[in-house]
């Protein structure tokens, strides 16, 4: 039988699980109970709408703010938003910039994001070997390029420290072994076409290019290898992997500086169950609804826009035409721009985003509210909610 | 409220002048007096130093590198003080910096057991702590003993590691012009209300950054009519320096500031995009230079280059360089001795293909704190001879 569930609890679960909702749907959520309602808010994502564009490949900016609009109306009118903050994460963790991301197109990107949407509840693992042969990520670091002659470390450096085992568990040497390892993984277009005479919706596809490959033995993490399938083999393998992205996943979802207990369970539910498993696990636990946890995250930008946006009944964002152009530049200003993380370690988080200017952008942005105080329904939004000029207490920034 | 809460509280009443206008007035008198200012500019990514300052006599250079190597007829030649090195020609700005002396070159500058991490390379220099115990920054640990708010000042989004002390941090301002608040009075009213209001946890923090925001809103508000001297190249980086040069001749009194430059993480393509970030670099602080004499304050002023490494000695693949370790530094200034603070790099004695590193980056650090008449010791927690820079 579901344990029950308060209002009050289920404001807050909305709140973290999708950085979106309204009272109706908190009120829902209570009445099925608490499993029914963590499993409603993790079903699977509906699709995505596709991305066209009639760009050209050099008019990456343009594309750019497409996909970027595209991403959140998608995630302020889906029915599953849960997936959608849940895109994020993984965003910001496997990360790539489209800003330095030369040829990689729109398209490259939001299907990237489709990886993100269909992996991402699933085993860490598969989402892994998805992401080492993305496209996207091929270039970003530099992985396309490399050759046996000189391999690029770029990739194998950031498997390491950022996706996978976290600092202070390798060598430089496993860096070098690793780049040798994956020489050859490389992207085309389909059918070789020619970047510069292709179409913007044309996608990079992956391929090994076995002339580019070293097919010598390596060592790496004390294992002998020869390909790149079977590093992801021994860091998917590795206990490390599961602690250090666990660690991540409490710090976006629970509080700044998780327990080390909850760490520890959460890495062996996070490698038994995949990502969904996990939420499921954390959503449901008692410590997940106690106060010290609640209003202990600091709202991203996007979460605030997303989540004031749909508080305020706005279903179309929109960054072709002002004011929408403003709208896209405030979240440059606020730190948060989608696809464009800071670097390739994403985005920092917590107090960061209340730095002066930062902050000031996202308070200047509720002018846009006055007079509309009626059509606001911050029940989810924010605890202690008491009309529009709460927008302005530290609670509206908290999630 | 414990101690360091209430430290901090007490600092921000006092700061935003609510319990003592006296203390507001005696740190308005103190930044008259604060003649010296230091301005660290922060090249995230790792800049190569190899293309930067061009060891163009030295074949060997141009074996390791045979596709991206600077060309020995382009290198601005360093002549004798330079030894047998020349600077990248995007870099012609600063020439004359060097003819006059006034720019010191510090090669292969670094630190023991150096980590190829940006992050934690990166977080290494900002803390100026190598064994990675500390947290807080050396900025910070430095502002922290200091009574005004406004004693350091970052430009840009949110404020690095190395102005985070245990008691402050550095406001944020990433331009003078676009900071301001620009609500209908109701909601500003309410927020100046919500402000004075305690809370706890999460919430309280949000609320002092309310506090840190209005008492920015209120001393930056102040700079809008001061107006530039000099022409800045039209990008971020050029803005933060240009809204420097305002806050220093509109009397802002931070002894510091604080900026980045980013995109040097070259692993593919490197040469026109070094080229292009180099050029940003010099023509700013050539800019700066030319800003600063027209208000007399450019032999008050020392500004301090610094990327978290180097990158590796042999090209890679994709025309560009993996991480490396020793890293190239400037420091100039009207003020400054320049010259060269280190010696040709020795190509054949590399550490896993990077150049190993000769000066460590506190030893720098250490003039740079002098200069701003800060106590070495106390912010370093350790002994570190200061560069003989000033």
């Amino acid at each position: 039988m579901a344990r029950p569930l308060s209002f009050s609890n289920a404001a807050h679960l909305l709140r973290r699980a999708a950085a979106r909702g309204r009272r109706e749907e908190a009120q829902q959520l209570a009445e099925m109970g608490l499993e029914p309602a963590v499993d409603f808010l993790l079903r699977d994502p509906a699709p995505a709408p596709s991305y066209r564009t009639a760009a050209t490949r050099n008019e990456r900016g343009q594309q750019h703010r497409e996909i970027s609009q595209l991403w959140l109306n998608h995630w302020l009118t889906t029915p599953t938003p849960a997936a959608e903050r849940l895109v994020l994460f993984w965003h910001g963790h496997l990360t790539s910039e489209f800003r330095e991301t030369m040829g990689a197109q729109g398209i490259d990107f939001w299907q990237q994001f489709a990886t993100f949407r269909q992996l991402g509840y699933g085993p860490y693992g598969d989402l892994l070997k998805a992401i080492a042969r993305n496209p996207v990520m091929l270039l970003y670091l530099n992985n396309a390029q490399s050759r046996k002659e000189h391999p690029n470390q770029n990739w194998a450096r950031e498997l390491l420290e950022l996706y996978t085992l976290g600092p202070g568990h390798y060598t430089e040497q496993d860096i070098l072994e690793a780049a040798r390892a994956f020489t050859g993984w490389t992207v085309r277009l389909p059918g070789n076409q020619r970047p510069r005479e292709a179409s913007a919706n044309l996608a990079f596809e992956f391929v090994f290019n076995r002339n580019w490959h070293d097919p010598g033995e390596k060592t790496f993490l004390g294992r002998r290898v020869r390909s790149g399938e079977e590093v992801l083999e021994i860091l998917i393998e590795h206990p490390q992997t599961y602690l250090f992205v666990a660690r991540k996943l409490l710090r976006f979802y629970l509080c700044p500086e998780p327990p080390e207990a909850l760490v520890q369970e959460g890495a062996r539910v996070f490698r038994a169950e995949g990502t969904r498993g996990f939420l499921r696990w954390l959503f449901t636990h008692e410590a997940f609804y106690s106060p010290a946890y609640r209003n202990a995250l600091i709202k991203s930008p996007l979460e605030y826009l997303v989540g004031l946006w749909y508080a305020a009944g706005v279903s179309q964002v929109s960054f072709e035409e002002r004011p929408g152009r403003a709208l896209y530049q405030s979240l440059a200003a606020m730190g948060q721009i989608p696809f464009d993380p800071p670097n390739v370690a994403g985005w920092d988080g917590g107090l960061a985003w209340l730095a002066e200017s930062p902050f000031l952008t996202r308070l200047n942005l509720l002018a846009g509210f006055a007079g509309r105080e009626r059509r606001l329904d911050l029940e989810v939004f924010m605890d202690n909610a008491d009309g529009a000029l709460s927008l302005v207490k530290p609670e509206a920034q908290l999630l | 409220m414990n101690r360091r809460e209430f430290i901090q509280k007490s600092l921000l009443t006092l700061a935003l002048g609510q319990g003592a206008p006296s203390l507001l007035s005696r740190t308005a008198l103190a930044a008259q007096s604060k003649e010296k200012i230091l301005v660290v500019v922060n090249l995230f990514g790792g800049n190569d130093q190899l293309n930067t300052l061009v060891p163009y006599r030295n074949e060997l250079y141009y074996r390791l590198r045979p596709n991206i190597a600077i060309r020995r007829e382009e290198v601005l030649d360093l002549g004798t003080n330079g030894e047998r090195l020349g600077l990248h020609p995007a870099l012609r700005p600063l020439m004359q910096m060097w003819n006059n002396g006034e720019l010191a070159v510090i090669p292969q500058v670094g630190y023991p057991n150096p980590n190829r991490s940006h992050f934690i390379s990166t977080s290494i220099w900002h803390t100026a702590d190598p064994s990675r115990r500390l947290e807080t920054g050396w900025l910070g640990r430095w502002g922290d003993l200091q009574d005004d708010p406004f004693c350091d000042t970052f430009l840009g989004g949110a404020t690095p590691q190395a102005q985070m002390g245990e008691r402050r941090s550095a406001p944020a301002i990433s331009s003078i012009d676009t900071f301001s608040i620009r609500l209908p009075r109701p909601f500003e009213e309410a927020f100046d209300r919500e402000a004075q209001r305690v809370r706890s946890g999460t919430a309280e923090e949000v609320r002092r950054a309310m506090l840190s925001l209005r008492g920015a809103l209120d001393k930056v508000g102040q700079l809008r009519l001061v107006r530039n001297q000099a022409q800045y190249p039209d990008n971020a980086f050029g803005r933060s320096i240009a809204d420097i040069a305002r806050m220093i001749a509109g009397g802002l009194g931070s002894s510091v500031y604080y900026t980045t430059l980013g995109g040097w993480d070259t692993h593919a393509g490197q040469p026109p995009r070094q080229a292009e970030l180099l050029g940003y670099l010099a023509q700013t602080l050539a800019a700066l230079r030319a800003d600063l004499r027209a208000i007399g304050r450019d032999k008050d002023v020392m500004v301090m280059v610094f990327s978290e490494f180097g990158r590796q000695v042999a090209e890679n693949a994709s025309f560009g360089t993996d991480h490396g370790e020793g890293g190239l530094m400037l420091v100039l200034g009207g003020g400054i001795r320049g010259g060269l603070y280190g010696s040709e790099p020795n190509l054949e004695d590399l550490e896993l293909n990077a150049l190993k590193y000769q000066t460590d980056f506190r030893n720098v650090y250490a003039a740079a704190l002098q200069w701003i008449a800060a106590n070495p010791q106390q912010v370093l927690g350790g002994d570190f001879q200061p560069l003989r820079l000033i």
